[in-house]
């Protein structure tokens, strides 16, 4: 009785050694370096990236495909190598930084409740139908502890892919965030935050 | 021939030839009764004086028609007046009365502007103010001045009395809220009560405004006002701030009275914030009595219910202080004479109304009911009186100083301050300090140690750095989770997946648009 046990236990599991070979996965890394060879003045005024909320269907690590009409699919082979929220807040901050010539920062400090707010929310960030890449995101830019609403901003842009394959979509897209970085760094300049590059 | 014999008849009546000189008479009769039947009244007119008056030349004049003429000008008795005998016209007969007012008519220059300059060419004249009462008067009293209100018009006269003449004169104007309804008549002084009588006079339909409430204020100039209430400055209009002026109103939380008639006489108030200071009809005096300072009480201090202002300090009773204790007087509390007015309190203006705070104040009194002397401006100085009941106070009676009620007082301010201090300082004098100082020093090293320990425990690196460790966890559970939901989703779409895993599909492929 044992033994049949046994031997049932062992084909089963050699049946299921015996399936289908898992694909490899794929990932990528969101990440921008800092200007090299500059160096930043301190910031005349103290800006906080405070939050970057992304939609809920880019919770998942896959990069995300449409397939069809209104139709995702999160890629299970290709995946961003760090949670979407927290790389998209890190590369953000270092565009906008590179922009502006001086530091903003991710922290909520006793210092911020004196400076200038920058609340990000991504609304989309996903490969189309039609070959490229779509970024929709908006950002509202407050003042003091009261969170004082300056002004609000909305970016919504597509990139055409360079080449097929996921590669060139994750190319894309960060292109795409880099771009909305360079938006929201012109948007602080449009309410007064001064700039240190000409 | 018969010789012809005249008859000789004698004949009978008055001859016709006098018929003539019969109705010439008649005639002439009737020309002087019919002369003295139409001609005016003669009447005469007293004045001071005959400036710019000539006999046949100076006429009489009502509304500007010529009712008169002036016949003769002659002094008087008694050498110090002039007698004007004028003849009017028939038909001004009627307008002689028993109030009928003459006055002389002549260019007349004063701060509340010219008069008169319509003479100046034409002359002067007497003019005459048609009366209203009984009809047949013929000698008359010419007015001084020139009344500033005609005759006849509807409105409301009346008297300002005053202790002192101010900058009131005639023609000066009467305001309600800056706007002229009125005007000052005339002025003199009464000697028998020692008052200047202001007599005004007020149009209708403002005279409606005048109410047995009302109260009168100089309006004159610039009011300063330095007491235990603030510092306040009032101005009035340039007009009355030139010429001066009388303003009306009710005094604060008074409503209007009953109408008022003709001849009422109103106090005349020096200024608007001394018509609060007696609003009411009805008030109880009390004596309250201080040991500390005074300087700085002046009468007409607010005496004050916590905080409402309930009456005023009339005076202080120093001449009764003296009559009380002779020369063992010095060092005894100053009484001072307070007036209360229960109209201020809810308990109505009205001699029950004083009963009843009569009645509340002696209760009170039992029950800690005092009275302190409080600075109402630091500035100044000015102190006030305040009423208030301290359930700590002993129960008292309520005593009697020269016939008057007393409230017991209690020290306060500066002097209450220092009583308690030296209270405090006495109990620390007492206390065993030494034991408590020891025994405090022990406690606060040991709070020290505790406070540096804390300190350091808060700032340490792993408490600095627990917020963000817990943000991590959460996210990582959060994580987990979403994994978890996905694993659930694959057993609920294919349960055998645990063991047999699916044939791996790659994912869809992106593809770039090709020209």
């Amino acid at each position: 009785m044992r033994f049949g046990f046994s031997l049932l236990l062992v084909c089963v599991t050699a049946i299921a050694c015996a399936g289908a070979p898992a694909l490899p996965r794929n990932y990528y890394l969101m990440r921008a370096t800092a200007s090299e060879g500059v160096s930043r003045v301190q910031a005349p005024v103290t800006i906080t990236l405070e939050n970057v909320n992304v939609a809920p269907y880019l919770s998942d690590q896959g990069l995300v495909l449409e397939i069809a009409a209104n139709q995702v699919q999160s890629a299970r082979q290709h995946l961003w190598a760090e949670p979407l929220d927290e790389s998209l807040q890190i590369y953000l901050r270092t565009q906008i930084s590179n922009q502006l010539g001086y530091e903003i920062s991710t922290n909520v400090s006793p210092e911020s409740a004196l400076g200038y707010g920058v609340n990000v929310s991504i609304e989309q960030l996903h490969g189309t139908l039609s070959g490229a890449a779509r970024l929709v995101a908006s950002w509202r830019i407050t003042l003091g502890g009261d969170a004082a609403e300056l002004a609000a901003f909305r970016f919504a842009r597509t990139r055409p892919l360079t080449q097929d394959g996921y590669p060139a979509l994750a190319n894309a897209e960060v292109a795409l965030v880099g771009e909305l970085a360079i938006a929201i760094a012109d948007s602080l300049g449009e309410v007064g935050i001064p700039s240190t590059k000409p | 021939m018969a010789d012809a014999t005249p008859e000789v008849s004698k004949r009978r009546g008055i001859p016709r030839i006098w018929l003539v000189p019969i109705i010439a008479l008649l005639l002439g009769i009737w020309m002087v009764y019919w002369t003295w039947h139409n001609q005016g009244p003669e009447i005469t007119i007293t004045l001071a004086n005959a400036e710019g008056i000539e006999a046949g030349k100076t006429k009489i004049k009502t509304r500007s028609v010529a009712v008169g003429l002036v016949e003769s000008v002659r002094l008087g008795e008694d050498l110090e007046s002039v007698i004007v005998t004028a003849r009017l016209d028939p038909v001004a007969a009627n307008l002689l009365r028993e109030d009928t007012q003459f006055w002389v008519v002549r260019v007349r220059v004063g701060l509340g502007g010219v008069s008169g300059l319509g003479t100046l060419l034409s002359g002067g004249y007497i003019e005459l103010d048609p009366g209203e009462g009984a009809p047949g008067r013929r000698h008359f009293e010419g007015l001084k001045d020139v009344p500033v209100t005609p005759g006849g018009t509807p409105g409301l006269k009346f008297t300002l009395l005053s202790e002192e003449a101010g900058a009131l004169s005639v023609g000066n104007p009467i305001l309600y809220n800056g706007f002229q309804v009125g005007r000052v008549e005339s002025t003199d002084f009464d000697v028998e009560s020692q008052h200047i009588h202001h007599r005004a006079f007020i149009d209708a339909p403002y005279d409606a405004l005048v109410t047995s409430t009302t109260r009168f204020w100089n309006a004159s100039g610039i009011s300063f006002n330095a007491t235990a209430d603030g510092i306040e400055l009032r101005t009035g209009s340039l007009q009355t701030m030139l010429i001066g002026g009388v303003a009306f109103g009710l005094p604060d939380d008074v409503k209007a009275g009953q109408p008022v008639e003709d001849g009422i006489n109103f106090e005349l108030h020096p200024d608007r914030k001394s018509i609060n200071d007696q609003p009411y009809e009805h008030y109880v005096e009390y004596v309250v009595a201080f040991s500390q300072s005074v300087r700085g009480l002046r009468p007409g201090a607010p005496v004050e219910y916590r905080g409402l202002p309930s009456g005023r300090v009339e005076r202080l009773m120093l001449e009764e202080l003296a009559a009380e204790s002779g020369e063992e007087g010095e060092g005894r509390p100053i009484p001072i004479l307070v007036r209360l007015e229960p109209g201020r309190l809810p308990f109505g203006d009205t001699s029950e109304g004083a009963a009843r705070l009569k009645r509340s104040i002696e209760k009170g009194i039992q029950n800690g009911f005092r009275a302190t002397l409080e600075t109402g401006n630091l500035l100044t100085g000015s102190l006030f009186i305040s009423l208030d009941i301290y359930p700590d106070e002993e129960a008292a009676e309520q005593g009697t100083f020269a016939g008057r009620p007393t409230i017991p007082t209690i020290a306060s301010g500066i002097d209450s301050i220092a009583k308690k201090v030296t209270q405090l300082l006495d109990k620390l004098n007492e206390l065993r300090l030494e034991e408590v100082t020891d025994s405090a020093d022990v406690t606060l090293q040991e709070l020290t140690v505790a406070i540096t320990e804390l300190r350091a425990l808060v700032s340490s690196h792993g408490v600095q750095s627990l917020p963000n460790s817990i943000e991590s966890s959460l996210d990582e559970l959060d994580r987990t989770l979403n994994s978890v939901r996905a694993l659930a989703d694959a057993l609920e779409h294919q349960p055998n997946s645990l063991i047999f895993s699916r044939e791996p599909t790659p994912d869809p492929e992106p593809r770039a648009t090709h020209p």
